[in-house]
């Protein structure tokens, strides 16, 4: 394990409204994706945070972009492509962006030894197509898309 | 992915790492050769002039140039390693057997046969990401070639005076895009006559114009051209100003293009 102890944040829910901006639907769809070494969600570690996902004035006739940065937990995580692969994977599954939006997702900069080349991979959308039809790759974003409450035993 | 026509055949690349010919027979479209040497899936494929010649390259990095043989037979005559990640295209010289490719590691490599031996005879570094198409000019001495870091950029072939007998000629970029012209990866370029199109991640058809000698202005952008991507453009080989595209959103297009009266 690249982070035996990591350091997990208490989290609070908002109310999510109809009429919440782009932004917060975005934070909604991914606070509850595991992360993949530890029973804990994207969002008590701090993997992802609602500042972090942005949206660009759209110039003349261009569609905005959604832009989606994220730190992993350790700049030598292994497991910072099967996040962002987990990420892309969630927001592209939804229906959230429809044809409006173009999606850009990042390694947060300086935050990942080879951040740069996992962004790179990120935004490769062959790369992705290829990733995500690989049965094995698959089935880990799977677990980390069905989040960590099965994980948890209720107190009676 | 890509496909290519030589006569009555086509060559078509699958993401099931096969290259597949297809071919006219009795009037109906039917597969008479795999070809399944790629690992992964492959990217593009192409005809050499002469149609003798078939070129795959794939995301396992290695381009495959076979021979067709009788009865759309093909052999593997050369497995061309060099490029270090993914090889998005390869595309033919309009005249002779020179292969170029462009790949996921900012490169483009331009490969020829030397003896029954292909090698690697110019690599050409200008771009900073990912090249995903190139395409020659009529005559071949020139290249254009786009990426992921949104740049069209033009080569040349220089001139053989002055280099030793034999030596392969040097290529160098004389023209490229002013920088913020494309907002996305621009994922596909055609050349023909005058004019360049390009197909871009920011949905928009764009083509440029040779106004004087590798100097080219852009002349024309058809702006939301499809409900996502561009993923490719090709002029029509003779009826000057006819383009096809294809996009993300499944459609494919068939432009004309309009001169300003």
């Amino acid at each position: 394990m690249d982070n035996p102890n990591p350091e997990i944040r208490q989290v609070k829910r908002d109310v999510l409204r109809a009429d919440s901006p782009l932004e917060e639907t975005i934070y909604e769809l991914l606070r509850d994706i595991r992360d993949p070494e530890h029973p804990n969600t994207l969002e008590e570690l701090s993997v992802i945070e609602k500042e972090n996902i942005s949206i660009s004035e759209p110039e003349e006739f261009m569609k905005a972009v959604v832009s989606v940065r994220f730190v992993p937990t350790v700049p030598h995580c292994s497991m910072a492509s099967l996040i962002g692969l987990s990420i892309r994977s969630k927001i592209q599954d939804s229906d959230v962006l429809g044809e409006d939006y173009k999606l850009d997702v990042e390694v947060m900069e300086g935050t990942h030894d080879t951040g740069d080349e996992i962004t790179k991979q990120l935004n490769d959308k062959e790369r992705v197509a290829a990733a995500l039809e690989n049965q094995i790759l698959r089935g880990l974003v799977d677990d980390c898309l069905r989040g960590v409450a099965h994980l948890r035993v209720v107190p009676q | 992915m890509g496909s290519l026509w030589f006569q009555w055949s086509i060559a078509a690349a699958g993401f099931d790492a096969t290259a597949s010919i297809l071919s006219f027979k009795n009037d109906e479209l039917a597969i008479v050769g795999l070809l399944d040497l790629h690992e992964s899936e492959v990217k593009s494929v192409s005809y050499s002039p002469s149609g003798a010649l078939l070129a795959t390259c794939s995301r396992d990095k290695v381009v495959y140039i076979w021979e067709s043989g009788m009865d759309d037979d093909f052999e593997c005559i050369a497995v061309l390693n060099g490029h270090k990640q993914d090889v998005k295209d390869v595309v033919w010289h309009p005249t002779s057997e020179l292969l170029a490719s462009a790949s996921y590691d900012d490169s483009i490599r331009l490969w020829k046969e030397d003896y029954d031996e292909w090698y690697c005879c110019a690599k050409l570094s200008g771009h900073t990401s990912t090249v995903w198409s190139l395409s020659f000019d009529e005559t071949g001495d020139r290249l254009a070639s786009v990426s992921a870091d949104r740049q069209l950029i033009v080569w040349r072939q220089s001139s053989k005076e002055g280099k030793p007998l034999g030596s392969d000629p040097q290529w160098r970029e004389v023209w490229k895009t002013d920088e913020t012209e494309h907002k996305r990866p621009i994922y596909s370029v055609d050349w023909v006559g005058s004019r360049i199109a390009t197909g871009s991640g920011d949905d928009c058809i764009r083509i440029f114009t040779e106004t004087s000698n590798d100097t080219f202005e852009i002349t024309s952008c058809q702006p939301k051209a499809h409900r996502g991507d561009v993923n490719s453009v090709a002029w029509h080989p003779q009826k000057e100003g006819l383009l096809a595209s294809a996009g993300d959103d499944g459609d494919i297009k068939i432009w004309k293009l309009e001169e300003d009266v």
